[in-house]
């Protein structure tokens, strides 16, 4: 069910006024429920995968929460952890350990049957909230849950099931009252709040312009390009190559900004995903705005405790963690050679920035350059580099991501058969610029409405209330989408991770 | 900065992102009465201001889009109407014809404006002002070909909708009511399939401030012209790449009769790889896997003799022009029998006439591909010795 669909309306505003009627200690019961008939109507074949990971999950969670001796603690630990990426690479990775097998395994017709495995809905978000969860309790950083309902509330959660944010165990406890009733300091938590509701509207409605107005628009003349290279060259392929860096952007933002908006309708609260990483300076700058809850679950899950065990290593020890850290990052998105390739570029990229920063900084240092000039070369190279990367996840393979950058060489030129791709291109340029200009105005920390025309409004209409620039903005947002929306229903491109 | 660093800018941090959070639920049904009354009244005023930014984009890109003022000047009575498919705008100046011609010409040409359009436009025309003093009515040998006018080419006159034209036609071609449903509340959406164009429009405009502040041009291509209409086999120049009909695409008119958007097309988007053999055998790649899909539409046919009955009904003077095409070898019977019947309904009345070639576009040009986009569709060369043609046979027709 696309969270770009009438259904997923109907669905959200039916459920509402259930889960808003139902006893508060219930909520959480509740919500489990509407996100396994969530399940249920996206893809009810594998709702079974869901219960299991969420049982093993929480009886994994009470055992460590009663267990004493450490020993057997971090044995629980790394089995289960063990036991639910197992679980996830079986499913994510069974196409390429197919393809690595095929020639010890008995002959396909034979297996056939079996070897159809299709990606559980929501596997990576869902095992990643587990595999935290039950690190958090081995580091008693979460409260191990003692009801089954709110673990599965958790894991399961409908608008984060499908593309995160993957959020923190301790974080969403903090949202949903205590298990225990007579707690009164968390009876309000999953209460009806008018702001975060209001706020939540609004970061759909943001999300939405994001995803039809830019992405959806923008596609129209990168599929152009992508598909038919031998008919662009010079600088329409350099702007497909732009386009679909924003193409990204605004797809995989709008999805979360969206499932964000959607569980604060239910009183749910959730990090944010991406803060205007095209802004970064650096690319670790770039890493702490784009994907966030994804580098954050990594870091904490991973490049810490590797950092930690390696800093015998010095400098060997940092770069052997970031170079880890990022190629799972790649390969969370896919067991192919492009995405082990991003993964290992994106390293590269790292490395090198943390090891030349502080050449860099004496640099600037020396030739006196004003701060803002070094963030704007700084974003420029960060940006033009990003969409190198993304040159290689678009073209879908080696070969084809260089023809495609030859194309590059060429004359700038179009065939004749690609006036309507520009007349995508013109438009899109147009978008972009509003994009950019949207996201300007507004703190790395939030969307307009809460920057833009909220309380540090940095627009003329500060004389209009705060409730009527936001509704100016929800109004202006609204009839963008109708004026340009693609609302053809294309789908979300991180939907498949 | 190190890469540790990543945890503590991304932890949530509510208060940032929502503002005040004051978790100030409704106290009993008074206080969901009071919550429900001032959300209405919130609503609302969304709502109004909705509908003043949607006109307000309507109107203000409404006019980006020339080829809807121009079916807006329906509302004006003129001497010739035209009425067709992108074979006749591309293949008519309507501004050079107007200046030749001293008439007040109407071309109402869009791509995928199939026999309903057309029967609908006249029907339209006649019933605000009365027969013009000629009706030219575009007649192809591909006129009820089921494939050529693609299920989504009506899409490309909802802009008109709003301005209440053809209204009852375009109501009953939608066949989703959600889309029918948002091109009733929403003028600014009727404008939504053409936004590549609009955009192209916008974008140029500020390009060209940019060129003449810093003498700087961002990108060397000017507008696109109209795509041409889908071949028989719907696998032509202009449908190939984004998977959208080409009856999508909007097209701009000749701002002038000696320099074309065309032109400038010409200039500078070359057609890669593709010398006028490479063209022609193309060409006959295309038509010759279209010889077994001609078959015709009876809903094209009735439009056709719908509009027949009309024009004889109202005794509109009429010219049926067939507009040049490349002559190619395939499915040539079946094209010779449209034509017949064509020719047949000409025959039908005295005020109708056939015609097929001109003196000054003849046999001739039609065989000389340099005259030629695609065999359906005439280049800048094709089009000003096209238009000089018919220029010539508007003034005798007309009686001047």
């Amino acid at each position: 069910m696309s969270f770009v669909s009438l259904s997923f309306a109907a669905f959200v505003l039916a459920a509402l006024p259930l889960y808003y009627l139902t006893p508060v200690k219930h909520r959480p019961l509740f919500l489990a429920l509407l996100s396994a008939v969530f399940y249920l109507l996206s893809e009810p074949l594998y709702l079974p995968v869901l219960l299991a990971v969420s049982i093993v999950t929480f009886y994994a969670g009470r055992a460590l929460g009663s267990e004493r001796s450490e020993q057997s603690k971090l044995r629980l630990t790394l089995w289960i952890v063990a036991l639910l990426v197992i679980n996830l690479a079986f499913f994510k990775y069974f196409s390429f350990f197919k393809l690595v097998l095929a020639p010890v395994l008995p002959p396909p017709q034979l297996l056939s049957p079996y070897l159809k495995v299709v990606l559980p809905l929501g596997l990576s978000y869902y095992s990643f909230r587990a595999i935290g969860y039950i690190l958090d309790c081995y580091w008693e950083k979460a409260q191990p849950e003692q009801r089954f309902d709110r673990l599965l509330a958790y894991l399961s959660f409908f608008p984060h099931l499908l593309s995160g944010p993957i959020q923190k165990a301790q974080d969403f406890q903090a949202e949903m009252p205590a298990a225990n009733a007579s707690d009164r300091a968390t009876s309000n938590r999953m209460t009806f709040d008018s702001d975060l509701a209001r706020s939540g509207l609004e970061l759909i409605l943001w999300g939405l312009f994001k995803k039809v107005v830019i992405a959806d628009n923008l596609a129209k003349y990168v599929s152009a390009v992508y598909d038919q290279p031998n008919d662009f060259g010079g600088a329409y392929v350099l702007w497909a190559l732009y386009f679909f860096a924003f193409q990204l952007y605004a797809d995989f933002s709008g999805l979360t900004d969206m499932a964000i908006g959607v569980g604060r309708l239910f009183g749910i609260n959730a990090p944010q995903n991406f803060a205007r990483p095209f802004y970064a300076s650096n690319i670790q700058d770039f890493w702490r705005r784009w994907h966030i809850t994804l580098t954050n679950w990594l870091s904490t899950y991973l490049f810490t405790p590797l950092h930690m065990s390696l800093r015998g290593g010095g400098q060997w020890g940092l770069m052997a963690a970031i170079t880890i850290n990022m190629l799972a990052i790649g390969v969370w998105h896919g067991p192919t050679l492009i995405f082990v390739a991003f993964g290992v570029f994106h390293a590269v990229l790292m490395v090198v920035s943390v090891l030349t920063m502080p050449l860099r900084d004496d640099l600037f240092e020396k030739l006196r350059l004003p701060t803002k000039l070094r963030s704007v070369v700084g974003g420029l190279i960060t940006f033009h580099l990003v969409t190198l990367s993304f040159v290689f996840w678009k073209a879908g393979s080696v070969p084809a991501a260089f023809e495609l950058l030859g194309r590059l060489a060429a004359p700038s030129s179009a065939a004749i058969t690609t006036l309507l791709a520009i007349a995508y291109l013109k438009l899109g340029i147009l978008l972009i610029a509003l994009l950019l200009l949207l996201e300007r105005f507004t703190s790395a920390a939030a969307d307009p409405f809460e920057n833009q025309f909220g309380p540090r409004g940095q627009l003329p209409s500060r004389s209009l209330p705060e409730w009527m620039r936001r509704h100016v903005l929800s109004a202006i947002l609204i009839a963008l989408i109708l004026f340009l929306g693609a609302l053809d229903g294309e789908p979300f491109i991180y939907q498949q991770f | 900065m190190s890469h540790t660093e990543q945890d503590d800018t991304a932890t949530p941090d509510r208060t940032k992102s929502t503002g005040k959070r004051s978790r100030t639920g409704p106290a009993g049904l008074r206080g969901l009465a009071q919550l429900a009354g001032r959300s209405l009244m919130h609503l609302l005023i969304v709502g109004l201001l909705v509908l003043a930014f949607d006109r307000a984009l309507y109107a203000v890109f409404f006019r980006q889009y020339d080829k809807l003022l121009r079916l807006t000047r329906l509302e004006k009575p003129v001497d010739v109407l035209i009425v067709g498919s992108s074979n006749l705008l591309w293949a008519l100046d309507a501004d050079y014809l107007a200046a030749r011609t001293k008439l007040r010409v109407n071309i109402i040409t869009i791509a995928g404006g199939d026999t309903g359009f057309r029967l609908n436009v006249l029907k339209e025309y006649l019933r605000r002002h009365g027969p013009p003093r000629l009706f030219v009515l575009q007649t192809d040998a591909y006129l009820f070909d089921r494939h050529r006018y693609q299920k989504e080419a009506y899409r490309q006159i909802e802009g008109y909708y709003p301005a209440g034209l053809l209204s009852d036609y375009i109501r009953g071609r939608w066949d989703d009511p959600k889309d029918l449903w948002l091109n009733t509340i929403s003028a600014s959406h009727a404008l939504n399939s053409q936004k590549g164009y609009i955009g192209t429009r916008v974008y140029e405009k500020f390009a060209g401030l940019v060129e003449q502040v810093t003498g700087y041009k961002p990108l060397e291509t000017e507008l696109p012209v109209e795509g041409p209409t889908p071949s028989p086999a719907g696998n032509q120049a202009g449908t190939k790449n984004d998977g959208t009909a080409p009856t999508k695409t909007a097209g701009r008119e000749q701002s002038s009769a000696g320099k074309t958007s065309t032109e400038a097309n010409t200039r500078n988007l070359e057609i890669i790889g593709a010398t006028p053999e490479a063209r022609l055998a193309l060409w006959h790649k295309t038509y010759s896997e279209t010889d077994r899909d001609l078959r015709e539409a009876p809903a094209l046919v009735a439009g056709f003799e719908q509009t027949v009955e009309l024009i004889r009904r109202h005794t509109v003077t009429s010219i049926f022009l067939e507009p040049p095409a490349f002559p190619l070898p395939y499915g040539q019977d079946r094209i010779e029998a449209v034509r017949e019947r064509i020719r047949k309904a000409a025959a039908s009345a005295p005020h109708i006439r056939y015609i097929r070639d001109l003196p000054g576009f003849g046999p001739g040009e039609r065989s000389n591909a340099n005259l030629f986009f695609d065999p359906a569709h005439v280049n800048v060369a094709g089009r000003i010795a096209y238009s000089k043609a018919v220029a010539e046979l508007l003034i005798q027709a007309s009686g001047q």
